[in-house]
C-alpha cells in the first residue's frame, strides 16, 4: 500500500476551495459593526451562552489540537485518554466554582494583564503583557508545521513548495478577515467551523470504528506493550506520575487562563455566562482530546496491520508520527466526505490562527504599547496597532514555523511554551484574587519564573537516554512550583506597603 | 473496572454527549448570532 495514496480527488479540492473563502467573505460584511475597541476584541461582551460555547469550542478545536492528540494517541494508545479526563475534570470544576473567569468577567477587563495592573501595578502588567505575548506566539510557532503535515497526509499532495505556498495563502487569508472584522468576525466564523467540524467529526470517528473494528479497537497492536498501552502511570507508556501531576496543573491553569479561551469568557453578557459556558464545554473539551486521540489510536492499529506503512514509521528516516492519523483518515474517508472533512479542519486551522492572533497582538497593544504611552492612545490608535500586531505575528509565524523542529512531540511542544506564560499568569491571578498579601514583587517573581519552562524545549531533552531532571514535564513542572514559590516568598518577604496598612488597619 | 473497561466508557460517553451537545449549540446559537448582531447595531455608550 502506497504511504501517500488517498481518496482526496478533484471534488475534495473544490469542497476545500469554496470553504476557505467563506471567511473572508464574512469578515468583510461584519466590519460594520466594528466601531470601537470593545467591539473588536470582546465583540461588545454580547456573547450568549449558545454561541459561546460554539466560540470557545471553535478555537480550542483548532488543526493543531486534532494533530497533537491524534500524535498522542497514535503514539501512546489509549493511555493517552487521561489528558483528556484531567482536562474535562479541571474545565468542570472551574465551570461549577466560577474559579477565576466569574471574578474576571466581574471586572470588565479586555485582557490578563490589565487585572497585573490592576492590583499589582503597570510594571508588572508590562512584564506579564511581555511573558505573555511571548509565550503565545511561540505556543503558535509549529501550527504552520502542523498544518502542512496534515495536508500532505490528507491530500497526498506533497511538493514542498507548493505546500508553503497553499499554508501562506490560508494564513493570508486568515490575516484579512481578522484585521477586517475582529472579534465579531471571529465568533461567526467559529461558529460555522463548529457545527462543520463537529458533525465531521462524529461520522469520521463512525468510519474509523467500523474500518477497525470495535472489537479489534480494545486489543493491543501486536508491536506494542499491553500494559502501557492503556495505563497512563504504567513503565514505558511514556508518560507516569510526574507528567500526570503537571497535565493536572497545565491543564487547570491554561482552562482558567488560556488568554485566547478566557477572552471569550471576558466577552460573554454576563459572569453567569461565563461560568455556566466551562461548565457546558467540559464536554466540548472531552470531545477535542478524545476523539482525535480516537483517531491517532485507529490510525496506529491500521498502520501496524500493513508492513509497508509500519515501515515507513520505522527506522532512522521514519515520517514523523503526526503523519499518522492524516494517511489513515486519508485511506478510509469517501472521496466528497474526506474534502468536507478537510475543509473543516483547514477552517478550525484558520480558526484557530484568527483567535491567537487576535488574543496575542491585543495584549501587545493594550498590556505592553498603550501602558508605556501611560494610556494616551485613542481608540483608533489602539485599533491601527492591534492590525499592524496581528500581521507582523503572522509573518513571524511563516518563518519560524518553516525551520523550526521541535525536540518533543507536538503537544509537549505545546504544553512547554504555554508554561511560559501559564505558570506565572495563573500564580499571580490566583494569589491576586483570592490572597490578600499577594505583593507586587511576588508577582514579578512569579512571572519571570515562568520563563525558565523555555528550558523544556532545548536539545537536552531531545533522545532516550535523557536524565528524569531534563525532561520536558519534569522542567514543566518545575516551573509552576518555582512560580507559586516565588510569589509566596516575594509577597511575605516584600510586601506592598499600601496592601500592608490596609490590613493592618 | 479495568482500564480498557473504562477507556470504553470514556469513549462512549463522548461521542454520545458530544454529538447532544452539537445539536443543542447548532440550534441555541443561530439565536444567540442574530441577538449578538444588534446588541452591536445598538447606539455606542459614550461611557
Amino acid at each position: 500500500m502506497d504511504v501517500f495514496a488517498t481518496n482526496f480527488k478533484t471534488v475534495d479540492w473544490i469542497i476545500v476551495s469554496i470553504y476557505i473563502c467563506i471567511p473572508v467573505v464574512i469578515g468583510i460584511i461584519v466590519r460594520k459593526y466594528i466601531r470601537q475597541l470593545s467591539d473588536f476584541l470582546v465583540a461588545g461582551r454580547s456573547l450568549r451562552l449558545f454561541i459561546a460555547i460554539a466560540t470557545l469550542t471553535g478555537t480550542e478545536l483548532g488543526l493543531v489540537t486534532v494533530m497533537y492528540n491524534s500524535e498522542l494517541g497514535f503514539i501512546h494508545g489509549f493511555s493517552a485518554f487521561h489528558v483528556g479526563i484531567i482536562e474535562t475534570a479541571c474545565i468542570l470544576a472551574i465551570g461549577l466554582t466560577g474559579f477565576i473567569v466569574y471574578k474576571l468577567r466581574q471586572l470588565k477587563i479586555m485582557t490578563i494583564p490589565e487585572f497585573y495592573e490592576m492590583r499589582f501595578g503597570r510594571n508588572v502588567r508590562i512584564i506579564g503583557g511581555i511573558i505573555l505575548a511571548l509565550g503565545g506566539i511561540l505556543n503558535m510557532g509549529l501550527f504552520l508545521q502542523a498544518g502542512a503535515r496534515f495536508m500532505m497526509g490528507v491530500t497526498g499532495y506533497i511538493n514542498p513548495a507548493g505546500l508553503k505556498l497553499f499554508m501562506s495563502g490560508m494564513l493570508i487569508m486568515v490575516l484579512v478577515y481578522t484585521v477586517l472584522g475582529g472579534m465579531v468576525s471571529v465568533v461567526l466564523n467559529d461558529f460555522i467551523q463548529f457545527i462543520v467540524l463537529s458533525i465531521g467529526m462524529i461520522i469520521g470517528s463512525y468510519f474509523a470504528i467500523v474500518k477497525i473494528g470495535w472489537g479489534n479497537l480494545f486489543k493491543t497492536p501486536n508491536t506494542m506493550d499491553g500494559a502501557s498501552w492503556f495505563n497512563p502511570v504504567a513503565e514505558g507508556s511514556g508518560f507516569g506520575m510526574i507528567y500526570v501531576i503537571f497535565m493536572v496543573v497545565l491543564t487547570f491553569s491554561a482552562g482558567a487562563l488560556w488568554q485566547s479561551g478566557t477572552l471569550r469568557a471576558l466577552s460573554a453578557k454576563t459572569p453567569k455566562i461565563a461560568k455556566q459556558l466551562y461548565t457546558w464545554s467540559s464536554i466540548s473539551y472531552l470531545a477535542r482530546r478524545v476523539i482525535p486521540m480516537l483517531w491517532g489510536i485507529c490510525a496506529f492499529i491500521f498502520v501496524s496491520q500493513s508492513p509497508k506503512l509500519l515501515e515507513a514509521f520505522q527506522g532512522p528516516n521514519a515520517l514523523n508520527s503526526q503523519f499518522g492519523m492524516p494517511i489513515f483518515i486519508a485511506k478510509v474517508l469517501p472521496s466528497g466526505f474526506l474534502g468536507i472533512m478537510a475543509a473543516g479542519m483547514f477552517a478550525a486551522f484558520m480558526s484557530t490562527h484568527d483567535s491567537y492572533l487576535l488574543s496575542w497582538s491585543s495584549v501587545i497593544t493594550q498590556d505592553i504599547v498603550a501602558p508605556l504611552k501611560k494610556d494616551r492612545l485613542s481608540d483608533k490608535a489602539r485599533l491601527l496597532i492591534t492590525r499592524i500586531c496581528i500581521v507582523s505575528i503572522g509573518l513571524f509565524l511563516l518563518i519560524w514555523g518553516l525551520w523550526f523542529e521541535a525536540p518533543v512531540s507536538l503537544w509537549n511542544y505545546m504544553a512547554v511554551t504555554g508554561t511560559i506564560y501559564l505558570a506565572g499568569a495563573f500564580t499571580v491571578v490566583t494569589a491576586g484574587l483570592y490572597w490578600k498579601k499577594a505583593s507586587k514583587t511576588g508577582a514579578t517573581i512569579a512571572l519571570y519564573a515562568g520563563l525558565l519552562a523555555i528550558l523544556g524545549i532545548g536539545p537536552w531533552t531531545r533522545g532516550d537516554n535523557v536524565p528524569f531532571y531534563f525532561t520536558d514535564k519534569f522542567i514543566g513542572l518545575m516551573t509552576f512550583i518555582i512560580a507559586i514559590s516565588g510569589m509566596v516568598i516575594g509577597s511575605l518577604l516584600f510586601p506592598d506597603k499600601q496592601k500592608q496598612k490596609e490590613i493592618e488597619a | 473496572m479495568n482500564w480498557q473497561q473504562l477507556w470504553k466508557f470514556v469513549l462512549i460517553f463522548t461521542l454520545s454527549a458530544y454529538s447532544v451537545l452539537v445539536i443543542i449549540v447548532i440550534f441555541g446559537g443561530l439565536k444567540n448570532v442574530v441577538d449578538m448582531l444588534k446588541d452591536l447595531k445598538k447606539p455606542v455608550d459614550p461611557k
